[in-house]
């Protein structure tokens, strides 16, 4: 079985869950305590594509933005996609997220990526409304996702690895 | 190492430091150390023979993106990698540093650097989670206050109007006295709905509070006002024998006319509650040098001790005080506070009730004069 290695990163506000999310795909567990990363954190998956495939992850868990510190943008070099994450709970991290999107895709247009409004266990107290989402959608994929309850969080995955192998971003239904 | 490579005391400066100093050999590939590699990083990234750092993803990144652009600068340049974590949990920071014709890339272990900056950044993350937790309760908080305050008005007005209404047809003067009692009630119970609205409101910052409730209108005189108060409650009182006295000085002070007169209504109110029949209600003001000062008193019970440290805060009630909302004397307290003075309690000597209040004092405004 052919193994290719790609790069991923993680962009989004401080506390959305990037790091969750993460230990969620990779280790299958979640941790209530919020721990917030420094820098940069590198984990690895290997993914079966179901096409005689695999794809070795090294994902890229980069420092969330806050209001002393934005993402450093050169560490999406040589990245084959991304995960961008707000936290449906927090509005003002979907402006940023999407924001951060748009610099990103300034610098790498062809970059897939995709859009995971995390903390979908929590959806009764979310401040983004389906009408805002549903506009979204027609820019980049979108997926709710809840860390604590591993909802969409391997869907999100093999979803920008589907995109990074077909070399194109699915065009938004 | 040979003089080429640098002092001698070099390689026991690199060892003491704990820091691996590696020289890309461009024409041959790969990297050679310079002094003894630290133990840790034989430990955790193996030998920098052949391969390296290619089992190190985050390094080799580092190493063909970021510190090649500083090796090709041709100048004398150091570029960092910032922190990064390894999924064992090591911390570290590579800098490629490019000079005299080389290039080198230096790796340090961060471990206690990462922990100390993590504490403080995730403290101030974590203050500003629960800033924005605690603005969003307050905001939940306003809108609730604001329709149960909406809702209770609402049925009053109507009441009111229709009681008004009825009032004016009726002809029988006991039926209407009865009416206009009941108006009155009605009354009292909009200005109680106004007042706890207020009273929420008024924790607002000084400049987002309304006119009324700031210190810098035109002044009133506490004395007249007293005596406006005793008159409108003259004849409850007299049904139960009390007697309301009203002596001292104008005592003009910078206050807004309606909101001292619902300090003193508060005062008052709350004096006749406790008083027994036949009581004395003495409202004394007195002017100071820069203040005015103003007691109420009463022959009441007085207040129980162990309610006395709580007095003034928000629901504060002892168990007789006929399902009052316990937000009277937290609105007096509030609004004297806001106008730079100060309330408190005390026994009356022989007995009963003293509520003591200090403001500053002010010249009667041009528009109202000395009685």
């Amino acid at each position: 079985m052919s193994r290719l290695k790609k790069k991923i990163c993680l962009v989004g506000a401080y506390a959305v869950g990037k790091t969750s999310l993460i230990r969620q795909y990779v280790e299958g567990i979640f941790l209530d305590h919020y721990l917030t990363t420094i820098g940069v954190k590198i984990d690895q998956k290997v993914l079966d594509t179901g096409d005689g495939r695999e794809i070795q992850l090294m994902i890229w868990d980069l420092e969330g933005r806050d209001e002393f510190h934005r993402v450093r943008r050169e560490y999406l070099r040589g990245a084959a996609g991304f995960l961008a994450v707000a936290d449906g709970t927090r509005r003002e991290t979907m402006a940023q997220v999407v924001e951060e999107i748009e610099a990103i895709r300034s610098e790498h247009p062809a970059m897939p990526c995709l859009l995971m409004i995390n903390k979908a266990d929590l959806e009764s107290c979310w401040e983004v409304g389906p009408d805002e989402i549903a506009s979204l959608e027609g820019r980049f994929p979108v997926l709710k996702t809840s860390a604590r309850r591993a909802m969409g969080v391997e869907e999100a995955f093999r979803s920008l690895a589907r995109m990074i192998l077909a070399g194109t971003e699915p065009r938004p239904a | 190492m040979n003089h080429e490579e640098g002092p001698p005391w070099l390689p026991a400066v690199l060892e003491g430091l704990g820091v691996a100093v590696l020289e890309r050999l461009p024409e041959r590939g790969g990297y050679r150390s310079l002094g003894i590699l630290p133990d840790w990083f034989t430990e955790e990234f193996g030998s920098v023979g052949e391969g390296f750092p290619g089992e190190i993803p985050f390094l080799q990144d580092f190493v063909e993106n970021a510190a090649e652009a500083c090796w090709l600068s041709g100048t004398r340049s150091c570029q960092s990698s910032g922190l990064w974590t390894e999924p064992g949990g090591g911390a570290y920071e590579a800098r490629a540093i490019a000079g005299d014709g080389r290039e080198l890339l230096t790796i340090e272990r961060c471990g206690e650097r990462l922990l100390r900056e993590q504490g403080y950044i995730q403290r101030l993350h974590e203050d500003a989670l629960e800033k924005r937790r605690l603005a969003k309760e307050v905001e939940k908080k306003e809108i609730l206050l604001d329709c149960i305050v909406h809702d209770l008005s609402g049925p009053l007005a109507t009441i009111l109007m229709n009681l008004q209404h009825v009032s004016r047809q009726m002809e029988r003067q006991d039926l209407r006295e009865g009416l206009e009692r009941a108006i009155g009630q009605a009354e009292r119970q909009r200005a109680l709905i106004r007042c706890i609205g207020e009273v929420f409101a008024l924790d607002l910052p000084a400049p987002l509070l309304s006119k009324a409730l700031r210190g810098d209108n035109d002044g009133v005189s506490l004395q007249s006002l007293a005596r406006q108060l005793a008159s409108a409650h003259e004849a409850g009182a007299r049904e139960r024998g009390i007697m309301i006295r009203v002596s001292g000085s104008d005592g003009w002070v910078a206050g807004e006319p309606g909101q001292a007169a619902r300090i003193l209504e508060n005062l008052l109110v709350n004096a006749l509650r406790y008083s027994p029949e036949g009581g004395i209600i003495e409202i004394d003001v007195e002017e100071r040098e820069d203040t005015v000062g103003l007691e109420v008193r009463d022959e009441g019970p007085g207040v129980p001790v162990d309610l006395r440290g709580k007095l003034f805060r928000p629901y504060a009630k002892s168990g007789s005080n006929g399902g009052q909302a316990g937000l009277g004397l937290y609105f007096c307290h509030l609004v004297i506070t806001l106008w730079g003075g100060s309330i408190a309690y005390a026994d009356r000597p022989g007995g009963g009730a003293c509520f003591r209040i200090s403001l500053p004092g002010t010249q009667p405004s041009a528009k109202e004069g000395r009685p």
